[in-house]
């Protein structure tokens, strides 16, 4: 296959490069504008940027020749600097990766990382009146390609740094936000400060941007008293206010509005407008104080699984031949799996933690209500209660990180720890 | 106008012609349908503009304005989806939209792009959910005829249109969603237009072409005319809004007499020094003015020196320069309008004298005043001293918007060029060799066939343009179709045009072709529906009488004044048979009658 820039070289006399102006004379007219660049696997078209904006392609098979009319001048790009001011909290802002934490250029239409907190600020100068920001990029992935170590190195630069700084921000891609939410809850013990979890739904190069809202009261956050791992995002489709909701009891149940993420069995923690007004709805939270320990070690020999009609089992066999020791399922109903899986459950409950979730989301999971609850019950499957599937796998991964004694595992899953299991279920959380 | 020799003057006109199209929205399955009845949900929003995109005077108020302001949306359950209110990608380009833009190209003469791509133009009003409007550039360099020779049409864009305002406060703007996205096709025209009836010619020429696809939207505000026009010595001012291709002449001719006082101010004026801004507080002055307008409130002046006499200068029918200095004051200033020294003594200000006084003003120094408090008039006074300046450069530079009466008002200045950036959220698009053949082999008729054509169907040459003029072309053929008697069709469209829908046709003719009614009551039946009547009434009341009753009202009157003669009789008959008896068939059986006698 040959290249974009293999063609335009082709085409051309002397070096022609991205966004230089140029000429492109075809076997019927002759166009000027600026070489973009393009994002094609196979491009058919040279992309011209016209005097009037507008790109437009340009069969590369109808093109004679491509003139250079003028090298671009590198643009300086102005940046604000910015002077730290004493007297204003400080937090520290990681920058992961994901929609919040990038930009369109403009001028080619790529994407671009942010790393500078002037690029962060620009859209939100608010926030430079009410904090210092510090920034840091560990690593720049998208949402949908993190891995437990990503969790891991978060976790320990947050032990690290996390008494220098009156909160912390993480700016994350959307998809998996629930996933690393979940993780970092579990990770720290004594937490003794908050820890705000931020994404964007929409890209930041357009006026109707969310993260502006969502980055702002994520700093709101952070000023607040609540030492927990909150995921801080639109409450509404309204650029109205923002939930702060507690880490491990959150998901993303919309692909692309901006209030996709939604607290599942739990009240959010609190509410939080752009003026820095917050309003507590859940008055079980932890406060400010003690002395943060880090526990960051994710077993990863776990698998999260799925029970449907006609579903298979023998992806138990799969995943314990491929070391897999802790299995999350997600049973239908109550939790319940088909009666063909019991026989393999059985097979194996003795060798690998099995825990019991249900794709309802909404509600417990339950051991006696049906014959085959207690079935699965007498094998030791642990009930997982409340919790959301995703968080369940996390903890067991966390959990089987610190320990593999089955007491102790199968306690531990039982216990609330962070607040992912509440007992109570309360008629006002249901499809909040 | 008579009597502008447009050559002389060195008028350059060129157009920017907006057509909706009606074929659904152009990044959603959602329809081009405008609802004035309540909507089911509103949804908030701010804007986050970014500075250095808007081209305005005072970038830096503007964004303050634009961050507190909230933008309301309006939507409807069923016929407004996530993609209008930003919470969902754009689907793929209505293919429809395309290929109609692809044949208004072709038919226009114009070349497609090779390969298009969907751009995101930075919109910072709130009339798009996301912040920006989507367009393409799909075709270019091509031209129609006119009488005045080729009129060369740059390019031609596909594009989504805005939401409609509703209504705006000091804290929101509402918005409709039901217009946001409906496809718009704008061709842009080289200013090779030579006077103002060439350009409304060439506006309706090129509306004729789009109209010829059928898939051009019907009725007020479909299609949208900007037109740019300069003179020598101007300055390009692009007029917004043309709604009506009558009143197109008039406006350009105002526009023209509007430059040219506005050049004679600026001969005038360049004999002075430049004033120099000094805000005064003259509020003690009318402390006990009896003035309803400004006894005892805050009010400030400033002195425009050289501007005596100018300032109440008409330079439009009902226009001074005065007007262009309050319509600077209202949209930056925010005040309600501005007092200046040419139209005193007046709304009870009497001591001119003495305000000239505390001012300083010399022999030839006018002033202007406004009721405001120090902020709102500082703001407001200031802009009407940037406006004073810029008589000493002529023209400004910017967009006005047409009013009825044919002369236009500020709007705001020519913006900078529109940020422009590829849509990441779509894939460029290919204009195949193949999918253009498939146009070509289906191109609707040129206006010029199409006139054929309905002269062939029946219709005199004259109601023949004029339904082509109507944008009820497709309407028409319709009904044709079904229905025959194409005069008698074209006349009742051209008096009931978009005020009644196509089923409402379809009744009234079905009803003739029965012979419910005849010929002459469909005019007064659309008259009644007009008034605000369902048909079914309009019908029911010119039901043709039946031919029983008609032979013997006929025999009666025949008796009665037969001996006056044909004329008188069926001048009697008419008295009760006007619309509800088809008059050729009356006519004979009088004249039978009057032969049996």
């Amino acid at each position: 296959m040959v290249s974009y820039s293999q063609k335009i070289r082709k085409l051309s006399i002397g070096k022609i490069n991205v966004p230089d102006e140029i000429k492109v004379i075809t076997s019927s007219k002759t166009l000027s504008g600026r070489l973009m660049p393009s994002f094609e696997d196979n491009p058919l078209s040279l992309v011209l940027k016209l005097d009037n904006g507008y790109n437009v392609g340009i069969s590369f098979s109808k093109i004679k020749e491509i003139c250079l009319v003028k090298k671009s001048k590198k643009t300086k790009t102005i940046t604000r600097t910015m002077k730290s001011k004493n007297q204003l909290p400080t937090i520290l802002l990681i920058a992961t990766g994901g929609t919040i934490a990038s930009r369109v250029d403009y001028e080619t239409g790529g994407v671009i990382a942010l790393s500078k907190p002037e690029d962060f600020l620009s859209m939100n100068p608010e926030i430079s009146k009410i904090s210092n920001l510090k920034i840091l990029q560990p690593f720049n992935v998208m949402s949908e390609n993190m891995m437990f170590s990503h969790y891991s190195e978060l976790a320990k630069i947050i032990g690290k740094e996390i008494k220098k700084y009156d909160g912390i921000i993480i700016t994350h891609g959307t998809d998996t936000l629930h996933y690393t939410s979940a993780a970092l809850s579990f990770m720290f013990n004594n937490l003794e400060k908050p820890i705000a979890i931020v994404g964007a739904q929409r890209s930041s190069d357009r006026g109707s941007a969310d993260g502006v809202q969502n980055l702002l009261c994520a700093v709101h956050y952070c000023l607040s008293d609540i030492a927990e791992v909150s995921v801080v995002m639109h409450g509404s489709s309204d650029d109205d206010y923002c939930l702060a909701i507690r880490g491990t009891k959150v998901r993303k149940m919309h692909t692309e509005r901006r209030d996709a993420f939604r607290p599942v069995n739990d009240e959010p923690l609190a509410k939080i407008w752009p003026s820095g007004q917050l309003e507590i709805l859940n008055k079980h939270y932890r406060k400010r104080g003690g002395c943060t320990e880090v526990n960051a070690c994710l077993f990863n020999g776990v698998a999260l699984i799925k029970a449907y009609p006609n579903s298979d089992p023998r992806i138990i066999d799969f995943h314990v031949k491929n070391g897999v020791k802790g299995i999350v399922f997600e049973g239908t109903g109550f939790g319940h799996v088909h009666e063909d899986w019991i026989p393999i459950i059985e097979k194996y409950c003795k060798k690998l933690f099995f825990v019991q979730t249900s794709q309802c989301l909404y509600g417990r999971t339950n051991e006696l209500v049906y014959s085959g609850l207690r079935k699965l019950n007498d094998l030791g499957v642990i009930n997982g209660g409340d919790m959301l599937p995703e968080t369940a796998y996390i903890k067991l991964a966390w959990v089987l990180g610190q320990t593999s004694k089955r007491k102790d595992v199968e306690r531990l899953m039982k216990t609330n720890l962070v607040g992912e299991i509440n007992k109570k279920s309360l008629y006002k959380t249901f499809l909040y | 106008m008579m009597g502008i020799d447009y050559k002389k003057i060195g008028f350059k006109c060129g157009l920017e012609i907006h057509v909706q199209l009606n074929v659904g929205k152009l990044f959603c399955p959602c329809p081009s349908i405008l609802r004035f009845d309540e909507p089911d949900y509103r949804v908030k929003r701010k804007l986050t503009p970014v500075a250095g995109e808007l081209g305005e005077v005072d970038v830096a108020a503007k964004l303050e304005e634009i961050k507190n302001k909230t933008f309301v949306y309006e939507g409807y359950n069923n016929e407004n989806c996530l993609v209008e209110i930003d919470e969902e990608p754009p689907h793929k380009v209505n293919s429809e939209a395309l290929t109609t833009a692809l044949q208004v190209a072709l038919m226009t003469n114009m070349t497609p792009i090779d390969e298009f791509f969907v751009m995101r133009k930075t919109v910072v009003d709130g009339s798009n959910t996301s912040g920006f409007q989507r367009t393409a550039l799909i075709a270019e360099n091509g031209f129609v005829e006119t009488s005045e020779g080729k009129v060369r049409i740059t390019y031609l864009y596909l594009e989504e249109d805005a939401a409609r305002k509703i209504k705006e406060t000091s804290k929101s703007v509402f918005y409709r969603l039901d217009r946001l996205g409906i496809p718009l096709i704008e061709l842009r025209t080289e200013p090779d237009i030579v006077s103002a009836q060439h350009a409304k010619e060439t506006a309706e020429k090129i509306g004729l072409i789009t109209r010829m696809t059928r898939k051009a939207m019907r009725g007020i505000g479909t299609i949208r005319q900007d037109v740019n026009v300069s003179i020598r010595g101007g300055e390009r001012v692009e007029i917004k809004g043309v709604q009506d291709l009558r009143s197109m002449p008039k406006v350009i001719d105002n526009e023209i007499i509007r430059q040219q006082e506005l050049l004679k101010i600026k001969s005038e004026i360049k004999k002075n020094k430049k004033p120099v801004f000094n805000m005064i507080n003259v509020s003690k002055l009318f402390v006990n003015s009896k003035s309803k307008i400004i006894g005892g409130k805050e009010c400030y002046a400033i002195k425009l020196s050289g501007f005596k006499g100018l300032i109440g200068k008409e330079i439009n029918p009902d226009q001074r320069l005065g007007t262009e200095f309050s319509d600077y004051a209202k949209i930056y200033g925010g005040v309600k309008g501005i007092i200046h020294s040419d139209e005193l003594p007046r709304y009870g200000i009497n001591n001119v004298i003495i305000l000239e006084k505390m001012l300083l003003c010399k022999k030839n120094d006018g002033f202007v005043i406004v009721i405001a408090d120090e902020i709102v008039a500082r703001e407001s006074l200031k802009s009407v001293f940037e406006r004073a300046l810029a008589c000493f450069k002529g023209v400004p530079k910017e967009v006005r918007n047409a009013l009825q009466n044919g002369t236009t008002t500020f709007l705001r200045p020519m913006p900078g060029a529109a940020r422009l950036y590829p849509e990441t959220d779509l894939k460029p698009f290919i204009i195949s060799e193949d999918y253009l053949k498939d146009i070509y082999s289906s191109l609707p008729q040129t206006p010029e066939n199409e006139l054929k054509t309905l002269i062939g169907n029946g219709l005199t040459k004259e109601l023949a343009s004029q339904i082509m003029k109507s944008r009820e072309i497709s309407l028409f053929e319709d009904l044709f179709s079904e229905f025959g008697n194409a005069r008698i069709i074209a006349s009742t469209i051209l008096f009931g045009k978009d005020k009644l829908n196509k089923e409402d046709y379809k009744k009234i003719f079905s009803a003739l072709k029965q012979g419910k009614i005849s010929k002459e009551a469909v005019r007064d039946i659309i008259s009644v529906v007009l008034n605000g009547n369902s048909v079914e009434t309009a019908i029911n009341s010119y039901e043709s009488i039946s031919d029983l009753l008609v032979n013997r009202k006929v025999k009666q009157v025949v008796k009665k004044c037969g001996v006056k003669g044909f004329a008188v009789v069926m001048g009697e008959l008419m008295k009760e048979f006007r619309g509800k008896v088809d008059g050729k068939k009356l006519a004979e059986l009088v004249k039978k009658e009057l032969k049996n006698k």
